[in-house]
């Protein structure tokens, strides 16, 4: 167990511990995964943490009641209104939640900021409005160093001199939209130069690129599966790919996170079982699952994953969007850190929106498959095609990921991405915290556990200097809440050593060093 | 088996009802338990119970034979049943190696159908020197684009653009333009993450309120693509257990967002109030019966103000408005291509229907790409529907925002649209919209090849307004791409409108059949020349693929 020192007695020694800070190379050669579930949470953490959540429940409801009661409430729902034809436009506990959870950490979410998401960004203070409650900018900036955006390769930072001169060129020359869809007027040159060059990089036949990353996943998805199909789905995949799968009318079966052999039990009694009820064999089945998965910062297990795929003839679709550019020696992605053909996965979809530092999506395949996407693809036919100036950005990007501009500065980058986020990573292990992921890669998750934690993490950090990301439910499950550090090869050093300075002290305030007590 | 148990109670009774003669062993416990000396009265347990135990046998043997043959009965009955169940499963279960077997002989579809038809000719554009003006080229050989540019531009001067939407010509506007490099210049490209983790930049903040007054409403939330808006609006508000009544001609984003919903989806005929009127009294009806509350459930009617498939229809707002108020829906309306397009300042359809109240529609969605030149939607409403989506619209929550860049565009074509140079350019669009359609009914009224998609005679608006795109429908894609073709050689560019097939919704009623159609537009930059010229060119065209 790599992330979690002392382990009971008796049990069978787990996979190796991997030495702190070392990068490792493409071919394999690297850490074994460390499973989420290795991560234990001590009892005591347990119960405080849901002894948390009735207790905000129930003072949650007590207010409510009162607020109902009085009307003495900012809430327009708990008001009581004349009598209407119409259902409230809110109800259950989503609303609930919203107003008596959310509502009382809101300022650490949507923190605005005026400047590019780049290493260090600058913050507007905000401040509850004395009698609305509503948040408001106090006029107050406050510049922070950034661990929150997806900004992997650092092209915020350095963007007037990587991609400005042709991003800007393309501004001046291009219109931002072209007014169309792909089939319509929306494909300009730099559209299909783009796809061929994605193409050409993840190692596929061809590629088409979409305006969203959410709108790939969840147009292609349903294009590509329907009735009688069967979809097995990794269970902590991202919300587009369920939102295609659900859009697309197959049927969809969980398998365990990340788990290969989980995945196999699913398809040998899918394909064995066939379809429910009916018993007629699935026509195909396709396996979904995510290069890196942006909540757990785990890297898929791609190797043992395309093996089973494989064996049992099923169709594999990996969503690169966090993975590309920033896994693999040279940003080719989850394939190439895992020591995977390319072949080998049918579907290599992914977005630009991270180490490219730009917006969009890309579906790469075999010809065939591309060219039923383009006939057949919500996504291409009916949905705005990506902005030509974003193309041009995106074309940058990779000309510098792939050497071809500006010399060794991409190659650079993906090294320094590495690094930052292994010395980042060991660091917080080191200081025993719960700390989620894999080696190598840039996202790092840490554990918080208890509701009140996610907002003073974040407050405290925030009053430091220190920009972060904490994600509570229902991006998580309730009781594992966490903060979420993306690295970035824009961070120096320093900066990093800084940040984990702040980080530490915080930890030890609000008591998250969980590996060094049950206590925290 | 309960007379089993019958007999065990029995036994049991009769058991206490004999009183066990005093042993030592069994004082001894006893007293110990009686002094609380624990240690001792478990000492002195196990011998206690031996003999007690030999007593019962030495008492009454036949006792003891039959509750032992009770109880080993009652095990039979709890285990060995249940293992012999069991067993039966598992002799119907398959084998390890019959499941291999299975495996080895699934033969799985392909991951898509063999082509029947080629892909369309996708026709890459390239702007002309001069704006508004294209270049237009077959895609054919893409082998090219992996090597060399081919950026290089063709000598001739272009056609005029009249495929995109871009009413108001704000692409090509300098301000636009620059507003656009300055955002780029100060912010980079991309946004790197979304709204509620550092993805908020000031500059979005600034549009969402922009949009809203420009709008009259309370609220906007904007998210960085039209489609997604749609979708994840309709997915946000109507769930499992609600009722969507749908027009039957809605575009793929919203028809999406109501397969995501989960909620059960009823669909009316296109644009047509007297259907959306028997399709609610229906409903209306079926409460009565079940004598369920109209309240009970969230309802819903969904449609778009112009309809985007079926060649720019407006949606009868005034009577939709007025059966949504009398039985009990809210309306969630797609003005895509409408706002600030129609109306007199370009407030959309509600302007356009010479309605006052902004909250006559509880939640609108937007697009900024037709009227502003920009990308991406917003969704505009109350404070209750746009905060509801902070948390809950997938499209806003898993997505990065959108590049600053576009908010900054859209920021500064919003300027322009509420300026004088603003109603200028709506007025220029609404007159060549106007005579768009008039012509192209003149040219095509009993075209052999085309026919004009969509009128819009049943609709009441207060001036004579029109819709600035028409979809020209014709009966094979080849035709029209000889059309398309032809059109571009006389110096028009128009675009294929292909609407994605509905047969990827099976959890949706049928709807309306989507024509296969040209897409012909107009915006603020055409003159009338232009225009008539564009309608010639493609009657000439049409002429020239029927001969």
């Amino acid at each position: 167990m790599a992330t979690n020192g002392k382990a009971a007695p008796g049990t069978p020694p787990r996979r190796p511990k991997p030495a702190p800070f070392t990068p490792s190379n493409a071919r394999g050669e690297r850490p074994a995964i460390v499973p989420a579930e290795d991560v234990d949470m001590s009892f005591f953490t347990e119960f405080t943490t849901y002894f948390a959540y009735t207790l905000l429940i129930a003072v949650g409801h007590l207010r409510d009641f009162w607020g109902r009661l009085t009307g003495r409430t900012r809430f327009a729902t708990l008001k009581s209104k004349p009598q209407t034809k119409l259902a409230p436009l809110l109800k259950s506990w989503e609303n609930f939640y919203t107003r008596r959870l959310y509502d009382r950490i809101i300022d650490v979410f949507n923190r605005p900021i005026c400047s590019s998401p780049s290493a260090w960004i600058t913050v507007q203070e905000r401040a509850p409005h004395p009698e609305t409650s509503e948040l408001i900018q106090t006029g107050k900036e406050r510049r922070c160093l950034n661990l929150g955006s997806y900004n992997y390769l650092g092209f915020a930072d350095d963007w007037m001199n990587t991609c400005g001169e042709p991003v800007l060129k393309a501004a001046r020359e291009w219109p931002t939209s072209c007014g169309g869809t792909r089939t319509g007027v929306g494909t300009t040159p730099l559209h299909r130069k783009l796809e061929a060059k994605v193409a050409k990089f993840v190692g596929k036949e061809d590629a088409v690129v979409f305006n969203m990353g959410y709108g790939t996943n969840s147009t292609t998805v349903p294009a590509l599966v329907g009735r009688g199909d069967l979809i097995v789905s990794d269970e902590l995949n991202h919300s587009s790919i369920v939102a295609g799968c659900r859009a697309s009318g197959a049927l969809i079966r969980s398998f365990k996170h990340n788990d290969a052999k989980a995945l196999e039990e699913v398809l040998r009694e899918a394909i064995a079982y066939g379809r429910p009820r009916t018993r007629r064999p699935w026509r195909k089945i396709l396996v979904m699952v995510e290069g890196i998965y942006s909540m757990e910062g785990e890297i898929c297990d791609l190797k043992n994953i395309s093996k089973v795929a494989k064996k049992y003839k099923a169709y594999l679709y990996l969503d690169e969007a966090h993975s590309i550019g920033a896994l693999g020696d040279t940003g080719k992605g989850c394939c190439e850190h895992c020591g995977v053909d390319p072949a080998d996965v049918d579907i290599l979809m992914g977005t630009f929106t991270k180490s490219f530092g730009g917006m969009g999506g890309y579906v790469a395949s075999s010809k065939a498959v591309v060219d039923h996407l383009r006939r057949t693809c919500p996504g291409v036919l009916a949905h705005d095609a990506m902005s030509p100036i974003m193309c041009a950005q995106v074309l940058r990007a990779l000309d510098i990921v792939q050497g071809t501009v500006k010399g060794s500065l991409g190659r650079e980058k993906i090294d320094a991405l590495k690094s930052n986020s292994n010395y980042f990573r060991s660091e917080l292990q080191a200081f025993g915290l719960h700390v989620y992921g894999d080696w190598d890669s840039p996202i790092v998750p840490v554990l918080l556990y208890n509701p009140t934690k996610i907002a003073a993490f974040s407050r405290e950090c925030f009053d430091r200097g220190l920009a972060v990301v904490v994600v509570g439910f229902p991006a998580t499950t309730l009781v594992k809440s966490r903060a979420r550090f993306c690295v970035s090869a824009g961070h120096t050093r320093e900066d990093l050593d800084d940040a984990l300075k702040k980080i530490k002290e915080v930890a030890t305030l609000i008591k998250i060093r969980y590996n060094v007590s049950g206590f925290g | 088996m309960r007379l089993c148990l019958v007999l065990l109670a029995a036994a049991a009774a009769a058991k206490r009802q004999q009183p066990p003669p005093p042993a030592d062993d069994r004082q001894l416990f006893r007293e110990a338990l009686q002094e609380r000396d624990f240690k001792t009265a478990l000492k002195t347990a196990p011998a206690a119970y031996a003999t007690w135990w030999q007593q019962l046998l030495k008492d009454d043997p036949y006792h003891v034979f039959i509750e032992t043959l009770l109880i080993a009965f009652l095990l039979y009955l709890l285990y060995g049943t249940r293992r012999a169940k069991n067993s039966q499963k598992k002799e119907q279960a398959l084998t390890d190696r019959e499941i291999d077997d299975l495996v080895s002989d699934w033969a799985p579809a392909p991951l898509v159908g063999t082509a029947s038809a080629p892909p369309p000719a996708m026709r890459v554009v390239t702007p002309a020197a001069q704006p508004g003006r294209v270049h237009v080229r077959k895609d054919t050989n893409t082998a090219k684009w992996s090597s060399g540019d081919p950026l290089t531009k063709p000598t001739k001067q272009g056609a005029l653009n009249c495929g995109a939407f871009d009413f108001l010509a704000m692409g090509s506007s300098v301000k636009v333009r620059e507003a656009a490099q300055a955002a780029l210049t100060k912010y980079g490209c991309g946004s790197c993450g979304p709204r509620g983790f550092y993805g908020s930049i000031d500059v979005h903040e600034q549009l969402e309120a922009r949009v809203a007054s420009f709008s009259h409403t309370k609220q906007a939330i904007a998210f960085s693509d039209a489609a997604s808006c749609c979708t994840s609006t309709v997915a946000a508000f109507a769930k499992r257990g609600d009722l969507l009544v749908v027009d039957d001609g809605i575009s793929e984003p919203l028809r999406t967002g109501c397969v995501l919903s989960r909620a059960r989806v009823v669909a009316y005929k296109h644009n047509d109030a007297n259907d959306l009127k028997r399709v609610m009294e229906g409903i209306r009806q079926a409460d009565r019966r079940k004598g369920r509350a109209p309240t009970a459930q969230r309802r819903f009617v969904v449609c778009e103000a112009v309809s985007r498939d079926h060649g720019g229809d407006v949606a009868p707002l005034k009577e939709i408005l007025a059966l949504k108020d009398e039985f009990g829906y809210r309306l969630i309306l797609d003005e895509s291509l409408s706002w600030g397009v129609l109306g007199a300042t370009g407030r959309g359809l509600k302007e356009a229907c010479g309605i006052e109240d902004p909250t006559s529609v509880e939640i609108t969605c937007v697009d900024l790409a037709p009227a502003l030149g920009s990308n991406g939607g917003l969704c505009i409403g109350t404070d209750e529907v746009v905060a509801h989506q902070r948390l809950s619209g997938a499209g806003y929550c898993f997505s990065a925002a959108a590049p600053p860049f576009y908010s900054a565009a859209a920021l500064a074509a919003l300027d322009i649209l509420d300026s004088s140079e603003g109603q200028k350019r709506l007025s220029k669009l609404r007159s060549n919209a106007s005579l768009l359609r008039k012509e192209l009914a003149k040219a095509f009224d009993g075209d052999a090849l085309l026919s004009v998609v969509g009128t819009n005679i049943e609709v009441d608006l207060e001036d004579d307004l029109d819709v600035p795109f028409v979809l020209l429908e014709g009966a094979s894609s080849k035709t029209l791409d000889a059309i398309i073709d032809a059109a571009y050689a006389s110096g028009y560019a128009v675009s294929l409108a292909t609407p994605p097939a509905d047969d990827a919704a099976p959890a949706l009623p049928p709807l309306k059949k989507k024509p296969l159609a040209l897409r012909v537009t107009t915006t603020a930059d055409h003159g009338a020349a232009d225009v008539r010229g564009l309608v010639a060119a493609l009657a000439k065209a049409s002429a020239k693929a029927t001969a």
